[in-house]
């Protein structure tokens, strides 16, 4: 993990519009798109899909309750 | 005045604390002075001597107090009065837990506490009169029951109310649970300075607890899914609160005088992360923090001891992890620890005494049919609760979450007026804690097929109209109108603390973004998103308000019709605790089902 | 004439405000009017920085204090306002005030030596004080330097270790009881703000730029004047390095060299007394000789075994106290001058020493 991931205090969320014909692709497409950049523990918050594609708010936790927060290192 | 032109030198002696030294540079410069910072690495002695060949007129000096710090400080003072300069220049001392008193004992001009702005700094250097308190009162705590008088508009619920409080001071007055013992124990434990006495009151307490808590305390062993946390974890997150009170400066949600108090709540399970959370909260403009703790801990008998972590939903309940949390808070905020349900009421309501909680939460009515904790047991547990909470002069607020039940609110309401007319008998201050949000019972009904608005502010219109009592609205607000899309979500919450702010409401509990997100932890940038819709919405408003239809005035009057009607059915029926089992407050086909923990366990004195 | 006592200390929790207290009391029990100040903030419930309980001062009726005015509301005491000084601290202008009905207050006095100074003036000339006690803070002691002499309060919350707690207040005792130089000498020098070089002890040959002795350039600026004088006056501060540093290069020419220094507190607020007085021992076995030009005595030593532990679990701090006894024999031994516990037995003696000085007119 980099240096700038540890100082993260719990999520990463990342919010975009993904171009595909159904509420499914694009949740596939989320889970996809966090895998490729590397996130382990992957959510979808929130999923809309109209028309041209899906908006979507993903979440990758970098930190959960109870483990060694990288940003509370000495 | 002319302007004076002020040579001013700022002395990190400590390295944390040069981005606040470095911000009042940036002040001063500002406002036309020479602002001269001096590296972390200088000895006392430099400083001195740069102090000598610069020809100073004032020093600004930084540093974390912890113990022998002070003789650092003090040490510094004396080297200036020794090299003569003490009576030419005015020295400053800024820095973690530095207040005007302790200023005065280590001989500095002033003293600058967390939450020292630029502006004030730059008042000291000009020498305009230090009045730390005026200054620092920005952000300071708010008492939430200041100004109310508790009387009854409506004379003959008052009455009802009497009767039935009457009734249950009577009944508990010969009786006693395990709880309230172990109440009595852990104060023991907590007094005494013996640890032989205090092992033994131990061991005395264990055996008054649920097998899970009584194996802690007589082989050590911990619970699933929970661990003590290590001291270098403890020793981590000191270092990270200093470093985060340092740099403190807290926004202010409200804009118009009338604006609520905002509280959010939090329980990570994990006293790091949640005190992570606070802070930032803290920073984006929170007034109040309110602490839940694990489902399992209210249908457990005992509580652990020491620093513990929890890897689901809600912190765990010690003294240590409690006083943890409360020393990491900042002084302006109001810490509220809740005890409104469970088979551990009376020692929670001890500990967020003895550690210094401003609030807590107390409500039978909800926590017996809606909290899973026996009708019975809980009464007698929570009169002993409100003592204590008198004791310690925190006020409770007495919440009607039974309406998520299904429970109509004009019964959550008899429930709740019963349990802050107990509180207000036996000396408490307790605070009106309604629903303010969309309702199973609004959703059968349709009062909110509309808007939102109407319904909620006949809810307050009704308690406005029965008594003079705070009302702090919960909890969150907007509960069920909020979606997964966090701009939904923050615009809700927004809304509805407009709507609390434009009913005059004294305070609201306000949800993060992820409120309706169910799949993981509630993450932090969640929470300043609310915050900041918050914020702008009360910007947005000012002094204007929400202007409700003429349903709102209807159903403010049903629904007092409906509290009396239940009132006087449970005076009729002549027994509250049996009242709550026949569902008079609440029933069966309403959702709300009397809770079977610790059903049985109350003991005739 | 007037007397004024400071209670300094070596470190907080060393029992400053007990042995204020302490006095206070016995010069009630003896009918005689006092006057108190403070150059902290001592009389608060919960010390400052551990949170554990610390003494409030009685007072009595009839005795004048001076204290800042945000004190005022905090005490018990009945007190009438005699008079506003143009003193300002972090806790508001200072007041002189009356006792006019026993009670408990809070004292917060001027913290620097000039204020406190104009402030004993007011006490004794104007308000007619006989004895005032000007109750320390933590370990500053350098406005003590306008008090007659002081009584240092010392102890576990110091150092642990008995011995170590010894061998400081004897270092201590010794460098507050530096002689007083020849009175042709004082005349000569005690207008004097910045570093003079004389010759024969009697013209000033240099003036140098600074007060105080902080860096090697100033020790530099006087060693290339080393031909030319004889007697080197330091007015102000003079760091425990620098004096070293003196040492280092003057080892050899101290021989019939005198170094003159404004008080005892001027070297001792710049480092630690052993190293100072180390320093100063090299100083005279290499023939040169040490004077101040006004003396700060120490009266008497009190000792407190008491000291704050840190317990890390509970994340506050909880009492713990060394062997009474032995502090109190250890520290009879090495320092030939009265040393008392003030909570183990009684303060008779410090009383006794007070009358005398205060009959003799000297301290």
């Amino acid at each position: 993990m980099s240096k700038a991931m540890e100082r993260i205090m719990d999520a990463v969320d990342l919010e975009t519009f993904i171009v595909c014909k159904d509420e499914e692709e694009g949740k596939k497409l989320s889970i996809q798109l966090m895998d490729e950049l590397g996130f382990k523990d992957v959510n979808i918050v929130f999923c809309q899909h109209q028309g041209p594609g899906a908006r979507v708010r993903l979440r990758g936790y970098v930190y959960k309750p109870g483990d060694r927060y990288g940003w509370l290192k000495n | 005045m002319s302007f004076e032109r002020k040579k001013v030198l700022l002395a990190p002696l400590d390295p944390v604390h040069d981005i606040g030294l470095k911000m009042i540079k940036r002040g001063l410069e500002r406002a036309g002075h020479d602002a001269l910072l001096l590296p972390p690495d200088y000895s006392q002695e430099e400083i001195i001597k740069a102090i000598i060949d610069n020809n100073v007129d004032v020093v600004l000096i930084s540093r974390t107090l912890g113990y022998g710090v002070a003789e650092i400080l003090g040490r510094f003072v004396d080297l200036a009065e020794a090299a003569g300069i003490r009576d030419k220049v005015k020295i400053g001392i800024g820095g973690m837990a530095i207040r005007p008193e302790l200023a005065a004992e280590l001989g500095f001009d002033a003293g600058f506490g967390p939450g020292t702005t630029v502006e004030e700094a730059v008042a000291f250097v000009e020498g305009r009169e230090y009045v730390p308190d005026e200054i620092r009162g920005k952000k300071a705590k708010k008492d939430i029951t200041r100004g109310y008088d508790y009387s009854f508009k409506n004379k003959s619920i008052e009455q009802l109310l009497d009767k039935i409080v009457d009734g249950i001071i009577d009944y508990v007055s010969d009786k006693t649970t395990s709880a309230i013992q172990r109440a009595e124990l852990r104060r023991q434990i907590l007094k005494t300075s013996n640890e032989s006495e205090r092992q033994s009151l131990r061991l005395e307490y264990a055996k008054l607890c649920d097998k899970i808590v009584k194996d802690f305390y007589e082989a050590g062993k911990y619970r699933e899914k929970t661990r003590p946390l290590l001291p270098e974890e403890l020793k981590a997150l000191e270092t990270y609160v200093n470093e985060t009170n340092s740099r403190m400066n807290p926004l202010k949600l409200q804009h118009a005088d009338k604006n609520p108090l905002v509280f959010i709540q939090y329980g990570t399970g994990c006293p790091f992360m949640d005190i992570a959370h606070i802070k930032s909260c803290e920073a984006w403009g929170a007034d109040g923090a309110v602490h839940f703790d694990p489902s399992w801990g209210a249908r457990t008998e005992g509580f652990f001891e020491g620093y513990i972590t929890h890897e689901e939903d809600g912190s765990v309940i010690t003294y240590e992890n409690l006083k943890r949390i409360k020393d990491s808070l900042s002084p302006f905020t109001l810490w509220q620890v809740r005890a409104h349900r469970g088979l551990n009421t009376p020692e929670t309501v001890l500990l967020a005494g003895i550690i210094g909680a401003d609030l807590t939460k107390i409500n039978i009515a909800y926590g017996s049919l809606g909290g899973g904790t026996d009708p019975e047991r809980l009464t007698v547990d929570a009169v002993c609760a409100i003592k204590y909470a008198a004791e310690f002069n925190m006020p409770f607020d007495v919440v009607t979450n039974e309406e998520l039940c299904g429970v109509p609110a004009y019964k959550a309401f008899a429930g709740m007026l019963i349990v802050s007319k107990l509180g207000l008998r036996l000396g408490g201050k307790p605070i009106l804690q309604p629903l303010f949000c969309y309702s199973p019972e609004v959703m059968v009904s349709g009062q909110m097929q509309d808007n939102y608005v109407d319904f909620n502010a006949a809810k307050i219109l009704c308690l406005r109209n029965i008594v003079n009592a705070p009302i702090w609205c919960g909890a969150p607000i907007g509960f069920l109108t909020q979606t997964e899309d966090r701009v939904q979500s923050s615009l809700m919450t927004a809304l509805h603390a407009s709507l609390a702010s434009s009913l005059g409401v004294d305070g609201i509990s306000i949800a993060s973004a992820d409120e309706a997100f169910s799949g993981g932890p509630i993450s932090v940038a969640a929470r300043i998103d609310t915050l900041k819709a918050t914020q702008s919405a009360f910007r947005f408003f000012g002094k204007s308000g929400i202007v409700p239809t003429d349903s709102a005035e209807k159903w403010a009057y049903e629904i007092e019709r409906g509290i009396e009607n239940v009132l006087e059915s449970i005076v009729q029926n002549g027994n509250f605790i049996d009242a709550l089992y026949k569902g008079l407050l609440g029933s069966r086909e309403e959702g709300a089902y009397p809770g079977r923990a610790g059903r049985g366990t109350v003991i005739k004195k | 004439m007037a007397f004024i006592i400071g209670a300094a200390g070596t470190a907080k929790n060393t029992g400053k405000t007990t042995t204020t207290s302490a006095i206070l009391e016995e010069l009630y029990k003896n009918k005689v009017s006092v006057g108190i100040t403070s150059i902290g903030y001592d009389g608060e419930e919960i010390d400052n920085i551990t949170g554990l309980p610390k003494p409030r001062l009685l007072l009595k009726k009839g005795s004048i204090a001076a204290t800042a005015k945000k004190c005022l509301d905090s005490g018990t005491a009945e007190f009438q306002i005699l008079e506003s000084t143009d003193i300002i601290t972090p806790l508001g202008r200072i007041v002189i005030i009356k006792i006019i009905k026993d009670g408990l207050a809070v004292i917060a006095g001027p913290n620097k030596s000039g204020e406190l100074k104009s402030v004993l003036d007011l006490l004794t000339k104007k308000f007619g004080v006989n004895i005032v006690i000007v109750d320390g803070a933590l370990n500053r002691i350098a406005p003590m330097v306008v008090t007659d002499c002081i009584i240092l309060a010392t102890g576990a919350a110091r150092n642990t270790n008995i011995k170590e707690l010894v061998n400081e207040t004897r270092a201590y005792y010794e460098l507050f009881n530096l002689s007083e130089a020849k009175i042709e000498e004082k005349r000569l020098l005690s207008e004097q703000t910045r570093i003079c070089l004389l010759k024969k002890g009697r013209s000033i040959v240099k003036t140098l730029e600074y007060g105080s002795l902080l860096d090697k350039k100033d020790v530099e600026k006087i060693l290339w004047h080393l031909e030319e004088f004889d007697l080197l006056y330091i007015p102000a501060l003079i760091s425990e390095n620098m004096l070293s540093e003196l040492n280092r290069n003057m080892r050899n020419t101290w021989q019939n060299r005198t170094l003159i220094i404004k008080d005892p507190i001027k070297i001792i607020a710049g480092g630690n007394p052993e190293n100072i007085l180390y320093e100063i021992k090299i100083l005279i076995n290499c023939g040169g000789r040490i004077n101040v030009i006004k003396k700060l005595p120490i009266l008497a030593v009190s000792v407190n075994p008491f000291y704050p532990i840190y317990n890390f679990e509970r994340n506050n701090y909880e009492a713990g106290f060394v062997d009474a006894k032995e502090l109190l024999a250890s520290m009879r031994q090495a320092i030939p001058i009265p040393v008392v516990d003030v909570k183990m037995e009684g303060t008779d003696l410090l009383l006794s020493l007070i009358k005398a000085n205060l009959k003799g007119g000297k301290c």
